[in-house]
């Protein structure tokens, strides 16, 4: 269960103001709001990149406080390295973490490519490969790290609506396969509808009234439980 | 002098308005250059009006002064005396230019790499050595051998200034010497063979650097 009560956040103008909501494990969640609302300073704060002003964010009653391989997050430009091959992207996680051997990460990272539809991709670098290509691989890269939780800030932004859409069923199919907590972030209605169990709105008109957070809807039939048709 | 200036510029307006080269056509003639230049509203956001058009103004000053402040071979007669002798003088002066050349371009190189390549390696779990070794190395890579072409050719330029001014021996030696004996052939050997030794280590910097950004030569279609 991923808990975050009361955050608050100022730059240069305050973003988020006493913001709380939980996250049921298991779930795919989705945040969405209007561009400029905190969505992404709500994912980095999540993953460990920066620090409430004020307010707690926990996993299991641990605090977040740095970021660390059991939180993912998929950014919403491409941050797969450009000078590594598609297959040392995906072994980075765990050869830099010492959690498996080199052998090992690349076997399961070729395992990976090959159900990711990636594996003759394996040599090329993420400059010779599309939008929809590169956002499995990320997805590949966070997976071989077996997260707590996925944070998906945008992530099919940018892409033209074929790819998205594909992209879309593409994660739904693999949350079915592995319920892992997640959380979707995206300022589309629509993308919001189709991808969350459980969509949370924040609109940044609401920050005077301290309830950032606006609406909670629990679509009742979701694909993920009732078919991906 | 202001008749070259004007003939370059006649030749400039001919060249694209009246040349049939497509390459030419592209080409703003002096005209709309300068219209731009001195326009209150200028198309493209650069003018003499714009806040922008000084701000760049300030960094490039700032950039061309902040790494030499002194001009480097004004070191030449100090680095004879600290050196004690001409040979260490010359390799210091080109040290120093390719130094900063090298150095700088590195640290512009390091400060463009996308903040999310670091996020993404620290969320991975990456140790600060993981981070510098597969994140802030290459992708500083690009920077760092622009900044190694541009050395270069600073430091022929400086070796060769600094042979004429303090060396007995040397491609700038050579050519001061010969311009003294009155041996003009010589002038053009020594000149012709500094030219071919910049471009051999241009290339072979130039060679190393594809080496070692292969990803760079095959994302943009370069190779198979």
């Amino acid at each position: 269960m991923v808990t975050v009560s009361g955050l608050s956040k100022r730059y240069s103008k305050e973003v988020l103001k006493d913001l709380s909501f939980e996250l049921e494990e298991g779930a795919l969640t989705v945040l969405m709001g209007p561009s400029g609302c905190g969505k992404t300073t709500v994912a980095c704060m999540l993953a460990g990149y920066i620090a409430p002003d004020a307010g707690t964010l926990a996993i299991d009653g641990r605090p977040i406080t740095a970021a660390g391989p059991d939180r993912l997050m998929v950014f919403q430009e491409t941050a797969l390295w450009y000078w590594m091959t598609v297959l040392d992207n995906v072994m980075f996680g765990p050869r830099a973490s010492g959690a498996m051997s080199a052998g090992e990460a690349r076997e399961k990272a070729l395992g990976l490519l090959r159900k990711f539809g990636l594996h003759e991709f394996r040599d090329k670098y993420p400059g010779q490969l599309s939008g929809g290509m590169r956002r499995r691989v990320e997805l590949a890269q966070a997976m071989i790290n077996n997260p707590r939780l996925m944070i998906l800030d945008e992530p099919f932004r940018g892409l033209d609506v074929m790819t998205r859409g594909l992209m879309q069923e593409y994660y739904l199919d693999l949350f079915a396969e592995s319920r892992r907590t997640t959380l979707f972030i995206t300022s589309e209605l629509e993308e919001a509808l189709v991808m969350g169990e459980r969509v949370l709105v924040m609109d940044e008109r609401y920050l005077e009234l301290k309830r950032q957070l606006m609406a909670t809807l629990y679509l009742p039939e979701h694909r993920v439980d009732g078919g991906s048709a | 002098m202001w008749a070259g200036y004007l003939g370059a510029a006649a030749l400039w307006y001919a060249c694209v308005a009246w040349l049939p080269l497509e390459s030419f056509r592209r080409l703003p003639d002096p005209v709309a250059v300068l219209s731009e230049w001195l326009s209150p509203q200028p198309t493209y956001g650069i003018s003499i009006f714009t806040a922008a058009y000084y701000k760049h103004m300030l960094y490039s000053t700032w950039r061309a002064t902040a790494a030499f402040p002194v001009p480097p071979l004004a070191w030449v007669p100090l680095a004879i005396l600290i050196f004690a002798g001409s040979e260490a003088a010359v390799i210091f002066v080109t040290f120093l230019v390719a130094f900063f050349a090298t150095t700088l371009n590195t640290a512009v190189g390091v400060k463009l790499i996308d903040p999310d390549f670091f996020r993404a390696a620290a969320c991975l779990g990456a140790s600060r050595r993981d981070i510098l070794v597969d994140v802030v190395l290459p992708g500083a890579l690009p920077n760092i051998f622009t900044g190694l072409q541009i050395a270069m050719g600073a430091a022929w330029f400086s070796l060769a200034a600094g042979e004429m001014i303090a060396a007995q021996y040397g491609l700038g030696f050579l050519i001061m010497e010969s311009y003294n004996l009155i041996q003009f052939p010589t002038i053009v050997i020594a000149m012709a063979t500094l030219g071919l030794l910049g471009y051999a280590s241009s290339a072979i910097i130039r060679v190393v650097g594809n080496r070692l950004m292969r990803w760079r030569a095959q994302s943009i279609g370069f190779a198979a």
